[in-house]
């Protein structure tokens, strides 16, 4: 369980985000959404280890300042927004380097990066060079390689966790249901992801449960039918939406009214 | 995943497992160069004012042919040898130090001579040349011949260690700050050797013209004990790294997310630069480009794995430097080029060729 309570983050004298507290359950997608600057990645880089804060964050009960990379890495993976390249590596090196190497808690799957890459519809692009790839088809590759640093979901009975910003927002349709679907299905053998996401259509579709910033606060958490409501939603993006039902009414979906709430 | 009506297992039984994996031509490669140095090694001990080829002398050195006269046995062993011993360490050092300070700086144009390493390193040198007879007469008088090296080193590890307490902050490093840092305190290091160069008389000045411009011509068994075993440490360092180094290639934040202690990662790299490349300025003067051409030849030959990178960078540094010293030895002889020289004739235009090639991809 990964477990906030009471986090702040500042940036100099700039409060990022405040008091912040909730808990993201094993075989649950826990989705953040939120505008613009509402302090999502923040609260990603906190969990990450990436920056410092106040209050406490803890990963399966460790506190994730406290905790040494290596042992972060083998609870959790996290695919970031953007990912730089500097050097020009092939897209079966970059997975790759995604499998831990040494002690324990290492998967020793022999065609992992195939399995990996197959999980991100990117069969037979192994010995394709990263940089000469889309953007989305990167985005891929780099989820392939954050797959394969935690590939079973539960390890000696602890559940492990993906950590998503903005996971599908350089692909195309096809694709954002493919990746929300390997989500899923992580959740479905005992993992945890969190994600963080701009479509407040696939939110209401993939999520468990739906945590909502605005201006660095949480103003609403719950399942999708508790949270994706006018009312939330309209105050939390100071917009006009209106909420219907799918037409299989299984999920709430967001219709854009007008700029002004 | 209901994204194809083939099975993933299908797909997987149809796939290439060797698709851009370029692990095999690496290995293969580094049995390559291991020979070409092995090559380089014998051409170089049978280069010179003897006659001795190179097949004799090892022949020699195995215990076998007692041929020789009492001059040739000079020339190879208190000449040659060294000589030998000293391009490969400084080759090695070189090329090594430069592959791993651009696995740190993420970038393929980074070199120990951008970041004022050898800068530092070079005014440590000149500071003995120039005051070793009056200010510095009791580090001399101490030291006798280990003076000058060490002073050099000292010169390198200091400049490295303000740059990373200048490029630091509250234990992050930050790689734009630490090059253009560099750069400063590579233009204040050579100020003051400007100044140490100004009050140097017509002995020192020629002295400090024949270092500055590299050379492995005043190599003695007493500089491979004094350098060796710092260049071998800080060589040992590089297997430890070379993953780290990888990850790092994704940026800072990934290679935290993958478990790499990235302060640690690039506290040890830092050292085991600022030690290798101090430790062969003070032998050898100025030698540069030697980072920058051997580890981009080889990205392009087996990619950029720093687990092959960095051994393959040491044995083609030691190779190609081997290589330029036999040119600087032939080419007007009986006398001799300064090697840094020849690298530089061969590594500028390189460099400018890795630009011109970047232009519009590198963000400098």
């Amino acid at each position: 369980m990964i477990k906030f309570e009471n986090v702040s983050v500042a940036i100099g004298s700039k409060t990022i985000i405040k008091g912040i507290g909730f808990e993201a359950r094993p075989s649950e997608i826990t989705v953040i959404v939120g505008p613009n600057g509402s302090g999502k990645t923040t609260l990603m880089k906190a969990m990450s280890g990436e920056s410092a804060y106040d209050g406490s964050v803890s990963i399966n009960g460790h506190e994730v300042s406290a905790a040494r990379s290596r042992d972060q890495a083998l609870m959790r993976a996290v695919l970031p927004q953007a990912t730089t390249l500097s050097f020009p590596f092939t897209v079966r090196e970059i997975v790759n380097l995604g499998i831990l190497s040494g002690r324990s808690g290492v998967s020793r799957i022999n065609d992992l990066v195939e399995r990996a890459l197959a999980a991100v519809d990117l069969h037979g692009f192994a010995g394709r060079f990263y940089q000469e790839l889309s953007g989305g088809e990167q985005q891929r590759v780099q989820l392939a390689r954050v797959l394969c640093q935690v590939w079973e979901p539960v390890l000696d009975g602890i559940p492990r966790y993906l950590f998503l910003d903005e996971p599908v927002s350089s692909l195309d349709i096809k694709h954002q249901l493919a990746i929300m679907e390997t989500a899923r299905d992580y959740v479905r053998r005992g993992g945890g992801v969190i994600a963080i996401l701009h479509d407040l259509n696939l939110a209401a579709m993939y999520a468990d449960r739906i945590i909502v910033l605005a201006r660095g606060r949480m103003v609403a958490v719950g399942t999708p039918d508790q949270v994706i409501r006018d009312d939330v939603i309209a105050a939390a993006f100071e917009c006009h939406l209106s909420v219907g039902k799918t037409p299989q009414g299984n999920a709430p979906f967001i219709l854009p009214q007008s700029f002004s709430p | 995943m209901a994204i194809s009506t083939i099975s993933v297992d299908e797909r997987l039984q149809a796939s290439d497992t060797t698709e851009g994996d370029r692990t095999r031509r690496a290995k293969l490669a580094i049995v390559l160069l291991a020979l070409l140095l092995a090559a380089t090694m014998l051409l170089n001990l049978g280069s010179g004012a003897s006659d001795a080829s190179g097949l004799v002398v090892l022949r020699d050195l195995l215990g076998g042919a007692d041929t020789f006269t009492l001059r040739d046995r000079v020339i190879i062993y208190d000449i040659r040898l060294p000589r030998l011993l000293l391009g490969v360490l400084v080759g090695a050092a070189l090329a090594v130090s430069g592959a791993v300070m651009q696995g740190l700086f993420r970038n393929p144009l980074a070199d120990p001579g951008l970041v004022g390493v050898s800068a530092g390193a070079s005014l440590g040198a000149v500071s003995m040349i120039v005051l070793g007879q009056t200010l510095l007469t009791p580090l001399n008088d101490a030291l006798g011949s280990l003076a000058l090296p060490m002073m050099a080193f000292v010169g390198g590890l200091i400049t490295t260690f303000i740059l990373y307490q200048i490029a630091t902050r509250h234990g992050r490093t930050s790689v734009a700050t630490m090059l253009l840092a560099g750069i400063a305190l590579a233009a204040l290091a050579m100020a003051v050797t400007g100044i140490l160069i100004f009050i140097a008389d017509d002995r020192q000045l020629r002295d400090l013209t024949f270092w500055q411009l590299g050379s492995l011509a005043g190599a003695t068994w007493s500089k491979i004990y004094a350098v060796a075993p710092i260049i071998i440490s800080a060589l040992a360092v590089s297997p430890f790294i070379a993953r780290g180094l990888n990850a790092l290639a994704l940026g800072e934040p990934t290679a935290h997310h993958m478990g790499v202690p990235v302060q640690r990662l690039k506290y040890a790299a830092i050292l085991s630069v600022s030690a290798a490349v101090g430790a062969a300025v003070a032998v050898s003067g100025g030698i540069g480009f030697v980072g920058i051409v051997v580890a981009h030849m080889l990205r392009l030959a087996i990619g950029p794995d720093n687990r092959y990178l960095l051994p393959a960078s040491a044995l083609l540094g030691a190779s190609l430097l081997l290589l330029a010293d036999a040119v600087s030895r032939t080419i007007v002889a009986p006398a001799e080029l300064p090697i840094g020289i020849v690298t530089a004739l061969a590594g500028a235009p390189f460099f400018l060729w890795i630009l011109l090639r970047k232009r519009g991809v590198l963000d400098l």
